[in-house]
C-alpha cells in the first residue's frame, strides 16, 4: 500500500506494451510505468476484450495500476502466443474509440464523530475546518485503479492534495469495516475489520465484499467512487436494510465527473 | 456430484499444529482483491482427491508438521497423502497414498511428520463447509473460507460426507512424491529481473538460501547473500502468483506461497516453476535451497511433462482389495517403504 497515486500522469497512448513471464502459467503485460488514468483505461479495455473471449486459455486476470497479470493454462496457449494475442487486442483497443461513459458508485458516509475519530487530526494537519474536509473529500469522484491488499480494498486516485495527512504514528489494532480514511495522499475504505494506521474520517454502512455473490464487490477497477455525506440516522437506516439497500450508481460522461483531473 | 449427500461428523480431539480446510484455491476473484489460498502442496492434495474419487474443488484437510486426531461419528472413506504423519486408525498404523474406510466411532490419529511438512486428509464426497466465492479454501489471515475461517481447534466438529465405498484405486509404485529436497528449485526470470544488478542475478543462481522460521503459508522468507537493486526495491504495485520471488530493500528474497496477497509493491526477480512448488511446500524451515534458471519455453515444456506424468500416478486396481483399513497392506511393507523415504529425504 506504499504507492501514492498521482493524477499527474500524462496521456501517452503510444507507450509500448511490454511483456514479461511470471513463471510458466502467468505473464505480466506492462502498459507503462506511471500511475495515470489513461494507462489504467487502456488496461481495462484489454481486460474487457479478453473477458469476452472463450477458449483462450486464460484462467484469470488481475489488473493493477500500470500492468495486467494474466494467469493462463500453458497446455492451451504458450507464452509467446498469448503475448502476441494481447498485443493485437491492445492495438485494436487503442484504435477503436470506446465510450467515455463511466460508472459512479455512491458511497454514503458519516463523517466525523465516533465514525471518523481522526477527522480532527486531518483538520489540524491541513488547517481546514471539519466542514471543509468533508466538502473537499466528498466533492471529488475517485477513480478505482485496482483492487488488492485484502478482499474488496480499492486503490483510489484523485484525492485533493490539500487533504493529504500522514498515517497515525501508532497504527490502531482494530479499525471497523467500512471505515473511510486518509493515508498520505491516498484515500480509501477498509472493507473488513483490520488493524491499520490510516486517519479515519468517516464510515460507510455498505458491505464492500460479499463472498456469497458472483460479483462480490460493489466496486470494480475503472469505476469512480463518490462519497456522499449522510447523518448518523441515515447510517443506521442503511445498516438495518443490509443487502436490501439499493446502491446508487450513475452512468456519466467523463467530463461530468467531480474534481479536477 | 452425487457422492455423499449424507454427512457425518468428525470430532477433533487434537487439532495438530496448523490444520485447515484447503482446496485447489479460490480462482477468479483476485481482481477483487481476494487471495487464492488453497493447498500449499497442490500435487499431494490432488493425489488425495483422486484416490477417494473426488473432484479437486471438494476440499481436504491440510495438516502442517503435526497432524490432528479425530473421532469419526459415522463411516467415511479417506486417504492420507503428502508428508507422512504416521496416520493410524484405532491405534493401528495405516498406509499413506491408499484409500481406506473408517467405521463409526473409529479414532484417527496422526503424529509428527517423518518426512515433508504437509499431509492431506482427503475424504470421499468432500469436507462440508460453506464455500466462499466457489471455494472452501481457508485464508487464515483474513478469516475467510474453510471451517469458520480458521485452523481447527480441539472439540471442533467438522461435517464431512458419509460414504462407505472405497474406490479401487492405488498410486503408481514408482511415484516418489515431492520430497526431493536437494535438486535446485527452477526459476523463470522476471517480471522485474532487470531491476537487479547483473551480479545480483549471478548471486541468486549460485548461492545457497535458507528457509527461515518466519516462513508461513503466505511466504517463505529466505536468508542468504543479499541481492542488490539497481533502482530501489519498490515498484508500482502489480499482481503476483504462487512462486513469485519478491525482494524488498534488504535484499533477502521472499517466495510468495498459497496465502499471498493478490498484489505487491516489491521487485520480483523471478518465479518458481509450477512443478517445483510442491517440493518447496514440503520443505521444512532451516532447509537450504539453491535456484537454477530455466527459460519460459523450457518451463512450459516441463509443465507439460509434469502434467502428463501426473495423469498416470493414480491407477485402477486390477483386483479388489478388502474395503477395511485393517487389511489393506501387510504392515511390514508399509514400514519398509517409509524407511526408504526417510533415507532419500534429507
Amino acid at each position: 500500500m506504499g504507492i501514492q497515486a498521482s493524477s499527474g500522469g500524462t496521456s501517452d497512448m503510444t507507450t509500448a506494451l511490454t511483456f514479461a513471464p511470471v513463471g510458466d502459467c502467468a505473464l505480466s503485460a506492462v502498459f507503462g510505468d506511471t500511475i495515470s488514468p489513461d494507462i489504467n483505461k487502456r488496461i481495462r479495455h484489454v481486460v474487457t476484450a479478453l473477458s469476452e473471449e472463450t477458449a483462450s486459455g486464460i484462467v484469470e486476470m488481475v489488473p493493477t495500476y500500470a500492468s495486467l497479470l494474466v494467469v493462463y493454462n500453458p497446455l492451451i496457449v504458450s507464452y509467446e502466443e498469448l503475448c502476441h494475442h494481447i498485443q493485437c487486442i491492445a492495438a485494436d483497443a487503442k484504435s477503436g474509440e470506446t465510450s467515455d461513459t463511466v460508472r459512479i458508485v455512491e458511497i454514503p458516509t458519516v463523517y466525523g464523530g465516533e465514525y471518523g475519530m481522526d477527522i480532527e487530526n486531518v483538520c489540524n494537519h491541513t488547517g481546514l475546518s471539519e466542514s471543509e474536509v468533508v466538502a473537499m473529500h466528498s466533492g471529488t469522484d475517485y477513480l478505482v485503479y485496482m483492487l488488492g491488499f485484502i478482499p474488496g480494498f480499492t486503490y483510489l486516485g484523485g484525492m485533493n492534495q490539500a487533504l493529504a495527512t500522514p498515517r497515525l504514528s501508532t497504527p490502531r489494532t482494530l479499525i471497523p469495516a467500512g471505515s473511510v480514511g486518509i493515508a498520505g495522499a491516498q484515500t480509501g475504505i477498509y472493507p473488513s475489520e483490520s488493524p491499520g494506521g490510516w486517519q479515519i474520517i468517516g464510515r460507510t454502512p455498505l458491505t464492500l465484499y460479499d463472498g456469497s455473490k458472483e460479483q462480490p464487490t460493489l466496486l470494480s477497477a475503472g469505476d469512480y467512487v463518490r462519497y456522499v455525506p449522510i447523518t448518523e440516522e441515515e447510517y443506521q437506516r442503511i445498516a438495518a436494510l443490509g443487502s436490501g439497500y439499493t446502491v446508487t450508481v450513475h452512468e456519466v460522461k467523463e467530463r461530468e465527473l467531480n474534481g479536477n483531473r | 456430484m452425487a457422492i455423499g449427500k449424507e454427512t457425518t461428523a468428525w470430532r477433533i480431539t487434537m487439532p495438530g499444529m496448523l490444520t485447515t480446510v484447503q482446496d485447489a484455491g479460490r480462482i477468479g476473484y483476485q481482481q477483487y482483491g481476494m487471495p487464492v489460498a488453497g493447498a500449499m502442496d497442490g500435487e499431494s492434495y490432488r493425489l488425495g482427491q483422486r484416490l477417494v474419487g473426488n473432484d479437486t474443488d471438494m476440499g481436504a484437510l491440510e495438516c502442517t508438521v503435526m497432524g490432528p486426531s479425530f473421532i469419526s461419528e459415522g463411516p467415511a472413506v479417506i486417504a492420507f497423502t503428502g508428508a507422512d504423519m504416521s496416520p493410524a486408525v484405532n491405534g493401528a498404523p495405516v498406509p499413506m497414498n491408499t484409500p481406506l474406510a473408517v467405521a463409526p466411532g473409529d479414532e484417527v490419529t496422526t503424529g509428527f511428520a517423518s518426512y515433508g511438512v504437509r499431509m492431506y486428509i482427503a475424504v470421499r464426497g468432500g469436507v462440508r463447509v460453506t464455500p466462499v466465492n466457489g471455494s472452501v479454501a481457508t485464508h487464515g489471515k483474513s478469516g475467510i473460507g474453510g471451517f469458520k475461517g480458521r485452523k481447527l481447534q480441539k472439540d471442533d466438529v467438522l461435517t464431512v460426507a458419509r460414504t462407505v465405498e472405497v474406490p479401487q484405486l492405488h498410486v503408481d509404485p514408482d511415484y516418489e512424491g515431492p520430497f526431493n529436497g536437494t535438486t535446485p528449485i527452477r526459476v523463470v526470470l522476471g517480471p522485474q529481473h532487470e531491476r537487479f544488478t547483473k551480479e545480483a542475478r549471478h548471486i541468486f543462481f549460485t548461492s545457497p538460501y535458507l528457509i527461515t522460521p518466519t516462513s508461513d503459508r503466505m511466504g517463505y522468507r529466505l536468508a542468504g547473500q543479499a541481492l542488490t537493486h539497481t533502482d530501489g526495491a519498490d515498484i508500482i504495485s502489480d499482481g503476483a502468483v504462487f512462486g513469485s520471488i519478491q525482494v524488498p530493500s534488504d535484499g533477502q528474497p521472499i517466495i510468495l506461497m498459497a496465502d499471498r496477497q493478490t498484489t505487491g509493491g516489491y521487485t520480483k526477480i523471478g518465479t518458481v516453476i509450477t512443478p517445483d512448488l510442491p517440493r518447496l511446500a514440503q520443505m521444512p524451515v532451516e532447509t537450504t535451497i539453491h535456484f537454477t534458471e530455466v527459460t519460459v519455453e523450457e518451463a512450459q515444456a516441463l509443465y507439460r511433462e509434469y502434467k502428463e506424468r501426473e495423469a498416470s500416478w493414480v491407477q485402477t486396481k486390477e483386483k479388489a482389495v478388502s474395503l477395511l483399513y485393517s487389511s489393506v497392506l501387510p504392515w511390514g511393507e508399509t514400514e519398509k517403504r517409509l524407511s526408504i523415504r526417510n533415507d532419500s529425504y534429507v
